[in-house]
């Protein structure tokens, strides 16, 4: 399917995804969101483990994937830095809980390391429009620290 | 002495509002040249596999999922021809970028899943190519990106093999 686009003029917007996003999809194709908190708004760290729990997002193709706060993926000897629709294991009711930390887990485990901040990352390809319109934090995954 | 502060004040909120816009000029600027630089030469095509986010790859908050192919194209000896294949099993993409990293249009594996595909890229003044996909650009040299969801259900070499299939060529001329 062909597509042109209108993209944004605005001076500020376009600075910003240069400075932060530059050469990402249209949010018509693709949409890029990032956590640099947990739900309860302390940062994300390496060495603390978290879980991440939410709804299959309504889109083609969608993964959540975990970097160091230099936007690197962690170095780990599993080498796994995402789960996606393809690689987790969902629940019976179509939810899923991946657990990023820095010791092993059963399930659908994200390898952390080092004594850095993280940073998680959730794509979402070709989403159900209205979804994308609609979209507000109580459809997003919650981020709680384990303790 | 405060028409003279007056004065001052106007010239430092003129010269704040410069440096403002200056600044949000001046970032996608810098990030166009360094893409510019990096990927040459123009209408060539550089592809990568999924090192990108790993230690020692320049690309930063890399997508683990895709393999990617980046080029630099120039229109200004003419119009360009992308063909290649599309895979008929998972997303792909070509997406082009205007010189402030814009996604002015994006073409994506609907309706052409398992096909070849043929793209002509020509300058925004041109008339449309009869019976060709036709893209027109806004800006005369750009950047542009293949991504292909390289699914785990098949071999990395498999999607790699369809991205090196794509190639960039001027019409009318053989690739």
């Amino acid at each position: 399917m062909q597509r042109a686009l209108t993209p944004e003029r605005d001076p500020l917007y376009v600075a910003q995804v240069a400075a932060f996003g530059p050469y990402a999809l249209a949010p018509s194709e693709a949409v890029y969101l990032s956590a640099l908190t947990d739900s309860e708004g302390a940062g994300l760290r390496a060495d603390l483990s978290y879980d991440i729990c939410g709804r299959q997002p309504p889109s083609r193709f969608w993964s959540i994937s975990a970097y160091s706060d230099d936007g690197m993926f962690f170095e780990t000897p599993t080498r796994r830095s995402s789960f996606s629709g393809d690689t987790i294991a969902l629940t019976p009711n179509k939810t899923f809980c991946i657990r990023m930390s820095p010791n092993p887990a059963p399930g659908n485990w994200l390898p952390s390391t080092g004594h850095t901040g993280a940073i998680l990352v959730m794509r979402l390809y070709q989403a159900d429009p209205a979804f994308i319109a609609a979209l507000g934090a109580g459809d997003l995954p919650t981020i709680r620290r384990v303790r | 002495m405060k028409r003279e502060l007056l004065v001052a004040g106007s010239f430092a909120a003129f010269g704040g509002l410069i440096g403002y816009f200056g600044f949000l000029f001046a970032v996608p600027w810098s990030i166009t040249q360094r893409a510019y630089k990096m990927w040459t030469p123009v209408n060539q095509w550089h592809h990568s596999g999924l090192e990108a986010g790993r230690r020692g790859s320049w690309v930063k908050i890399g997508n683990p999922d895709f393999i990617v192919s980046r080029a630099v194209f120039d229109l200004s000896g003419g119009p360009l021809r992308f063909t290649g294949r599309v895979p008929n099993d998972s997303y792909w993409s070509l997406a082009f970028y205007d010189e402030k990293t814009m996604n002015f249009a994006v073409i994506n594996d609907t309706g052409l899943s398992g096909k070849n595909y043929e793209i002509i890229v020509t300058g925004s003044k041109r008339q449309p190519v009869a019976g060709a996909d036709h893209i027109q650009s806004p800006v005369t040299k750009g950047y542009v990106v293949v991504r292909i969801l390289a699914r785990q259900n098949r071999p990395i070499e498999y999607w790699r093999d369809i991205q090196r299939q794509a190639r960039i060529g001027r019409l009318g001329r053989s690739s």
